[in-house]
């Protein structure tokens, strides 16, 4: 009866993992970040392989209600996932900056350059 | 070595422009000023042009700390002695840039801060602004053990040492009284001295309540980050002693 919604659940995770996987095929996701992903994909692939894991994990974290497990663990992932694009946003960010600040100070320098051809030219080297 | 660079980071200033280069024909002749164009959207590229200055235009609007980070990278690359912070609003005053600089020319100073509140009588601000200001004052000293009087200003001047510290390294939005710590975390003597500054000319200062209470939280979380931090490696530079500063 219940080796229904196992089924699902398995069929479920393997869809999500085949679905990152196309993604970093494609060249639409990175491996740095489809790696979380993946991880996510195989948890979930164990819980439906193992059920009881649940309730022997509620059983050590003395956690009376087994399903909330699968909610807390959902919560914990999505915590982990959104910690990990906030990280990743603000390289973005600083990296986004410094380059903008290095297409400033090159666009000057070019133009230093083509308006005083044998002039000492400023110096671009960087650090 | 080059002498000074009068870094003027400017967002829509088209209008302050003239008025600020005036003052700093008459009284700073010498120095190099240096516009950084933050991705404004008036004429403030072609006026810089016009005024016959070097500009370094950003291809978009980075907000203050990145716009004084760029002048400090160009500072650091181009060889320069000195880099002062001089805003392209009309606030600061080319008269006082002497009194600015003196520290660092004899060597007593990495860092000068123009402090609006050294002078008699002290500036009127307006309440809101003066309680963030008491609160900077208060956080930066109780971590600092050094009473900086104008955590905010952000005319302020850098010797060679601490502007190449700087350059690769510089906060963002609203970065004056986080730089402080940076600076003094780091072993970089600061001196305040008293500056006279001209009260905003044109327009009126648009932050809002909620808007500074938002900065008020995000710096002063920034500065307690900044106090528990390790200090950074830094290479030894050798004690800037550009006296020929004022023999010129």
């Amino acid at each position: 009866m219940n080796q229904r919604i196992q089924i699902i659940s398995i069929l479920g995770s393997l869809a999500v993992m085949a679905f990152v996987f196309i993604m970093i095929r494609r060249g639409k996701l990175r491996e740095e970040y489809a790696l979380i992903w993946f991880v996510a994909g195989l948890m979930l692939i164990g819980v439906s392989l193992w059920r009881d894991s649940i309730d022997l994990v509620a059983r050590l974290a003395g956690i009376y209600y087994a399903p909330s497990v699968l909610l807390l663990g959902v919560i914990v992932l999505g915590f982990i996932l959104a910690m990990h694009f906030s990280i990743a946003l603000s390289r973005l960010a600083d990296q986004n900056k410094s380059l903008a600040q290095e297409v400033a100070l090159l666009r000057y320098a070019l133009d230093a350059a083509e308006h005083q051809p044998t002039a000492d030219l400023p110096a671009v080297e960087s650090q | 070595m080059k002498q000074v660079l009068i870094i003027i980071p400017a967002y829509n200033e088209a209008s302050n422009l003239p008025t600020v280069f005036a003052d700093l024909q008459q009284f700073a002749p010498d120095y190099d000023p240096l516009v950084i164009d933050d991705g404004s959207t008036d004429d403030t590229v072609a006026i810089a042009k016009q005024l016959g200055t070097k500009v370094v235009k950003l291809p978009y609007n980075l907000g203050i700390g990145g716009a004084v980070q760029t002048g400090l990278r160009f500072a650091e690359r181009q060889q320069y002695a000195v880099a002062v912070q001089f805003d392209g609003d009309g606030q600061h005053r080319a008269d006082q840039l002497a009194a600015l600089l003196a520290p660092i020319v004899n060597g007593a100073a990495d860092v000068v801060i123009g402090s609006r509140f050294l002078q008699v009588p002290a500036y009127t601000i307006p309440l809101s602004r003066r309680c963030g200001i008491a609160i900077f004052r208060w956080v930066n000293s109780l971590i600092l053990g050094q009473q900086i009087t104008d955590n905010t200003s952000g005319f302020r001047a850098y010797n060679r040492a601490a502007l190449t510290f700087l350059a690769e390294e510089y906060p963002q939005d609203y970065p004056e009284p986080e730089t402080v710590i940076l600076l003094a975390r780091n072993g970089f003597r600061i001196v305040e001295i008293p500056a006279l500054m001209r009260e905003r000319s044109g327009g009126q200062s648009s932050i809002t309540l909620l808007r500074s209470l938002y900065y008020m939280c995000k710096v002063l979380l920034a500065i307690g980050v900044r106090a528990t931090a390790r200090r950074r490696e830094r290479e030894r530079h050798e004690p800037a002693h550009p006296d020929y500063l004022y023999s010129r």
